[in-house]
Order: C-alpha cells, then sequence, then structure tokens
C-alpha cells in the first residue's frame, strides 16, 4: 500500500472545503478515494478475518430480515397457543365428572405430572415453524446469491457454515426459552385455583428435560433443518423434507402400523423419525392422562426418553454434517 | 497482483475451461475479454474459491485466496449485480460483510458515500434498480480498501455517469499500484480503461497482449472513395496484387452523389497520386482504421457460444 503523500491531502482538503459532497462526480471520486485511502492506512492493518466476525455478521443478517423475527414470534405464539389449549382441557377434565358429563363443585386435583407434560408437549408445532426458520437461513442465501458476497468476504466454508449454524442456534434458543416462559405463565393462569399434587417416584425428571430439554429441542431441530437447507440449498426442497421429517414420516408409518397388524414393527420405526423422537423425549416416558397413552398400549419396543433424546440427536448430527460436507464442496455459480 | 494458471473445469458435458493463465499485473487495468458464456465469470469465480477447479491454480498476491487472512483486503470482487439479500437494507449487508473482516462501521458509511447509495441506504436491496445494485456490489466490494480489485461486467446497468465513474476509479485503483481484472463483453469499454487485454473464447486464452499492441495489430487501414466514375477507379486497381476495391455502403456523412468504395491494401499517399495521375474524380477520400470491436470480433468469432441468426434471414 503506498503512503498518502501531502499534496493529495491538501487537494483532498480543498474539495472538503468547497463543500464537495460525496456522490458519483467527476472529479472528485478519485479525490474521496484518496481521502478514504488515507484513512484507511490507520485501521486496514486492523482488517482480519475472525471467527467472532463472522458469527457477528450472521446474527446481523438474521437480525436485519422481517422474516426471522415473523417466524420466530410465530413459533412463540404456538408454543404459548399450544400450552394454552392443552392446559384448558386439563383443567375442564378436571372439572367435570367424566361419567356424568356435570361440572364438579369440587374440581379434581390437577398432577404436577400433567402440566410438565402439557408445557412439554407444547412446541411439536412450533417446530415446523423453527424449521422452516433454519432451512431459510441458509437457502436465502443462495436463491438471493447473497452466497457470492459471503464466500468473497468469509472464503473458509466451514467457519461460515459453522458461524451461521450458531447464530441461528442462538435465535432459536431465545426463541424457546421467550416461548416456554409465556407458556408457563398461561399455565399458572389456567391452574390458578386448582389444586396440585405434587410430583411423585421418578416423575420428577419432567423438570430438567422440560427446562433444559425443551429450548434444546428447539436449537437441535433448527440446526436439523439449517442442514437440509445446506444439502438440498433450494428453499423449495428444504422445507419440503423438513415437513416430511416433522410431519408425513412418523404419521405415515403410524397408520400403516395399525393398519397392518402383522407389521407392527413399523410402530416402531415410527418412533424413530424426528417429530415421534422429539415429542417421546418431552414426554419423559411418563404415564399421564394428560398425555395419549395408546402407544404404551402397543406390543412394539417403543425407545425410552434418552434413547429417544439419541435418536434425535443422530437426525440432527447426520443433517448437520452432511449440510456441511455440501456447504465445503459445491461450486457457487 | 493476480496469477492464473493453468486452469480448468468441466461442467457436466461442458469444457469451461481449458489451461487459463494469465497475469493481472500490479499498477495495471487488466481488461478480460470474451463474449458471453466463454468463461469469465467461472474464470473469476475459480479464483476467489467459488468454484473449485479440477486442475490449476490461482494466487492472489502470491497465496490462494481461501487461506488468506484478511480477504477482503485483498480482494475487492463484484462477480454479480444482484449479491445482497433482497429483503435486507443496503447497509445491514455492508455491515455484516463488514464485521466478517473486522472493518471498522466509519468504513461502511465511507463505501456508501463514495458509491452514492447515501439517500438509499437504508432500502431493502431487493427494491434497487440494476444500478444501484451495482453500486452496492461496488461498494461491497471497496469495504477492505483492497489491494485487487475483480470487477465482472462491472458497467451492466450504469447510467453513463456510474459507467464513467467506474472507469475512473478502475484507473485510479491502478494509479495507487494495485492490480484491476476488468471482464467485459464490450471491447470499446475495455479499450478505454485498460491497459492489458486478456481475450478468452470457449474457456480458451485467445490472446495476452496490451490495448496498444491490439489496436496496432489488429486494426487494418482502409481507404474509402466516392466517386462518379467507378469504372475508371477499377481500371486503375485492375492489375495491383494485394489491392482490392469493393462497394460500400453509404453512411450519412458521405456525399449523397457519386458512388462509395473502399479500397484494402493500398497507400493513402501513392493512391492520392495516382487518382491524380489518372484525373479520377472525387467527392472524398479518407483513410479509416478498422474499429477495435470488428477486429475483437473477427478474432472471437468462431469462439462464439451463443450466435443469435443475423437479423432479416
Amino acid at each position: 500500500m503506498t503512503d498518502p503523500d501531502k499534496n493529495q491531502t491538501a487537494d483532498v482538503n480543498a474539495a472538503n472545503a468547497n463543500g464537495m459532497e460525496p456522490a458519483v462526480s467527476e472529479s472528485r471520486v478519485p479525490a474521496a478515494s484518496r481521502a478514504a485511502v488515507r484513512r484507511s492506512n490507520r485501521w486496514s492493518r486492523r482488517i482480519r478475518l475472525s471467527f467472532l466476525g463472522v458469527l457477528k455478521a450472521e446474527l446481523l443478517k438474521l437480525a436485519s430480515l422481517n422474516s426471522t423475527w415473523i417466524l420466530l414470534g410465530l413459533a412463540s405464539a404456538l408454543m404459548v397457543g399450544m400450552a394454552a389449549l392443552s392446559a384448558w382441557t386439563t383443567t375442564f377434565m378436571a372439572s367435570i365428572d367424566i361419567a356424568t358429563g356435570k361440572t364438579l363443585d369440587h374440581p379434581k386435583p390437577l398432577a404436577a405430572a400433567d402440566l410438565w407434560a402439557v408445557l412439554a408437549s407444547s412446541g411439536s408445532t412450533a417446530a415446523l415453524v423453527i424449521g422452516i426458520f433454519g432451512v431459510m437461513a441458509i437457502t436465502s442465501e443462495y436463491t438471493t446469491s447473497a452466497i457470492q458476497s459471503s464466500l468473497t468476504a468469509d472464503p473458509r466454508r466451514g467457519m461460515f457454515y459453522a458461524g451461521k449454524s450458531i447464530a441461528v442456534a442462538l435465535y432459536a434458543l431465545a426463541s424457546g426459552i421467550v416461548g416456554i416462559l409465556l407458556a408457563s405463565g398461561t399455565l399458572l393462569l389456567f391452574a390458578r385455583g386448582y389444586d396440585v399434587t405434587p410430583l411423585t417416584g421418578d416423575q420428577w425428571r419432567i423438570i430438567p428435560i422440560t427446562v433444559v430439554g425443551f429450548p434444546l429441542v428447539i436449537v437441535l431441530i433448527a440446526l436439523m433443518s439449517l442442514g437440509l437447507g445446506a444439502l438440498t440449498r433450494s428453499t423449495v426442497g428444504g422445507v419440503s423434507v423438513v415437513v416430511v421429517l416433522l410431519m408425513v414420516l412418523s404419521s405415515v408409518l403410524a397408520i400403516v402400523s395399525m393398519a397392518v397388524s402383522r407389521v407392527s414393527w413399523l410402530g416402531t420405526l415410527a418412533y424413530l423419525t424426528p417429530d415421534m423422537a422429539m415429542n417421546n423425549f418431552l414426554g419423559g416416558s411418563i404415564r399421564s392422562d394428560a398425555v395419549s397413552s395408546v402407544s404404551t398400549l402397543q406390543d412394539y419396543w417403543i425407545p425410552e426418553w434418552w434413547q429417544s433424546g439419541l435418536i434425535l440427536l443422530a437426525w440432527v448430527a447426520a443433517a448437520w454434517i452432511g449440510g456441511l460436507v455440501v456447504t465445503q464442496r459445491a461450486d457457487v455459480k | 497482483m493476480i496469477e492464473v494458471e493453468g486452469l480448468s473445469k468441466r461442467f457436466g458435458a461442458k469444457q469451461a475451461l481449458s489451461g487459463v493463465t494469465f497475469t493481472a499485473e500490479d499498477g495495471k487495468v487488466t481488461g478480460f475479454l470474451g463474449p458471453n458464456g466463454a468463461g469469465k465469470s467461472t474464470t473469476m469465480r475459480a479464483m476467489l474459491g467459488l468454484i473449485a477447479p479440477d486442475d490449476g491454480h490461482a494466487l492472489i498476491d502470491g497465496k490462494p485466496f481461501i487461506g488468506l487472512r484478511a480477504p477482503m483486503r485483498a480482494v475487492g470482487a463484484v462477480l454479480d449485480a444482484k449479491s445482497a439479500h433482497r429483503a435486507r437494507s443496503a447497509r445491514a449487508h455492508l455491515l455484516a460483510l463488514a464485521y466478517t473482516n473486522n472493518i471498522p462501521k466509519r468504513r461502511v458509511d465511507e463505501v456508501i458515500d463514495m458509491t452514492g447509495l447515501t439517500s438509499v441506504a437504508k432500502t431493502k436491496a431487493g427494491r434497487f434498480s440494476l444500478g444501484m445494485s451495482q453500486r452496492l456490489s461496488i461498494a461491497a466490494a471497496l469495504l477492505g480498501d483492497p489491494h485487487n480489485l475483480v470487477l465482472d461486467e462491472p458497467i451492466n446497468g450504469l447510467d453513463p455517469e456510474g459507467v464513467k465513474w467506474v472507469r475512473e476509479l478502475c484507473r485510479y485503483y491502478a494509479s495507487q499500484g494495485r492490480a484491476v481484472l476488468l471482464s467485459s463483453h464490450l471491447m470499446s469499454e475495455v479499450a478505454l480503461t485498460a491497459d492489458n487485454l486478456v481475450i478468452i473464447g470457449q474457456g480458451h486464452i485467445l490472446e495476452t497482449t496490451t490495448v496498444g499492441r491490439f489496436v496496432a495489430e489488429h486494426s487494418a487501414r482502409s481507404i474509402r472513395v466516392v466517386t462518379p466514375e467507378p469504372a475508371k477507379l477499377k481500371a486503375i486497381f485492375a492489375n495491383a496484387e494485394g489491392i482490392s476495391v469493393a462497394p460500400d455502403q453509404r453512411t450519412p456523412a458521405d456525399p449523397s452523389i457519386g458512388e462509395v468504395f473502399r479500397i484494402t491494401g493500398a497507400d493513402l499517399v501513392s493512391a492520392a497520386h495516382v487518382f491524380a495521375r489518372a484525373g479520377l474524380v472525387t467527392y472524398k477520400l479518407v483513410e479509416e482504421h478498422a474499429s477495435l470491436e470488428e477486429a475483437y470480433m473477427a478474432l472471437t468469432h468462431s469462439q462464439t457460444e451463443y450466435r443469435a441468426q443475423e437479423v432479416g434471414r
């Protein structure tokens, strides 16, 4: 880099003194560039690609899109909505006599396990929205060709992918935490005035599963979707795969296994899908009246909650690593 | 300095690049010229690690781009007019790019001012015209005050003022001792700006030269004559070897009477003397250079990938 010379500096000052405003014009572009070079010598030595910088950039990129706030807001709202709906059902069931359908004078006490289960299962619909957020976080780079400027600024694609992953994870985490806090508040409002029976035996584990597991699951779903987006590099493709994995696959397997009783092991297969793994993990393998217990009567193998957690983790790892490999290898045209 | 050495790349059945080798020197504007689909963009993308070449490599100031500690200080690139997320504001786009390389915020405002985007800095990039998008891409390229500029058809969509500005920017960066690689499919544009020329066609480098040398070699001279005595003119050169006389199209600048001819292979001074001795009446006698565009067309014609039918056929 050349040092700025004194004469050029004088020119620039003269130009500035004449009140020439920065815009595209014939004589003052070189003047502006010259001034820029002069100033740049002070900061250009500090220019350096860093992971923190990349992470900061990815956080800003997501924050500067309206779609981020819409999707995350929708996800939190869905969590609250689902919690409200199940809370209402639970309290309604406690306040009527199931045999006669009449309202009881003194409602039955609510089981704490049921309330926690309501909270833990409130994220299953929101997961789909979080999934769309994760897919779009990376596919929008490709569909708008922003990927070119992103990778020219940061040609280390692993760093780019990791930075984006952490940014997406942080936003998803925030949405999950906001969602579950609001959902807890809603639940408390509904449960007010009811007696609550304490947790018994091994039911205590529903607390850490909900408090830690729930936001973690939201983050995992976001990362899995990001990986699927990176694998497909197309919004339509990525969202389709997410919908299939989170909605279609488990339903199809469950229906088929019910219809064809001989191949009931398909039911086990259904538990290997990401959404069933997610729900089973958050359910904590606790028998609860609020959560449908039809499945527990089946004769096929059903994974324990922690096994389901590992199954979900495997899905996430496979999708994320697949996305990493494609991001690193693919030509950007 | 950008050194490209033996780059080859195949996309499916199509050989996009075959052994592309050239150097964009420091202190020079290198024009990278070729018809659409010749491999200009592919070469530039391969330089910047966006496309992995099957063979060969590119070095930026002696190092591969991917390993650089400060990529934005080494290279500023305009690869596409549309290079920002449509729903993101221009300033947020530039700021995010600046963050990656720890470029201070005030530099972002500086390049926004330099490229004349001040009034639309908060507008979403998707609402920009092609020209404004191009300015935004250029602003992004200038963020790191780079030592090398790689510009892929940077004047597409710009108004005449913007075109002039890009030209001056290229000249200015070169005068600072930096390397500027400027691609275009227009010879006239490159001839105005560039020092060196690299001409590519169907993935092969056809010629590596300087603008001056290209002009000297390829601009064949010819004489245009407007005369009322075509038979006499033809008789004069009937037996002259290497000289051809052909009817030419009349232009608005020509006299409206007489017939127009183009004589190639003859020297102006001797032709004038011969005409005087023979008593040939001429309304116009002028020496012309074939345009650079024609020379470039002649060079790349057989290499053009997407060729339209001639109009009227």
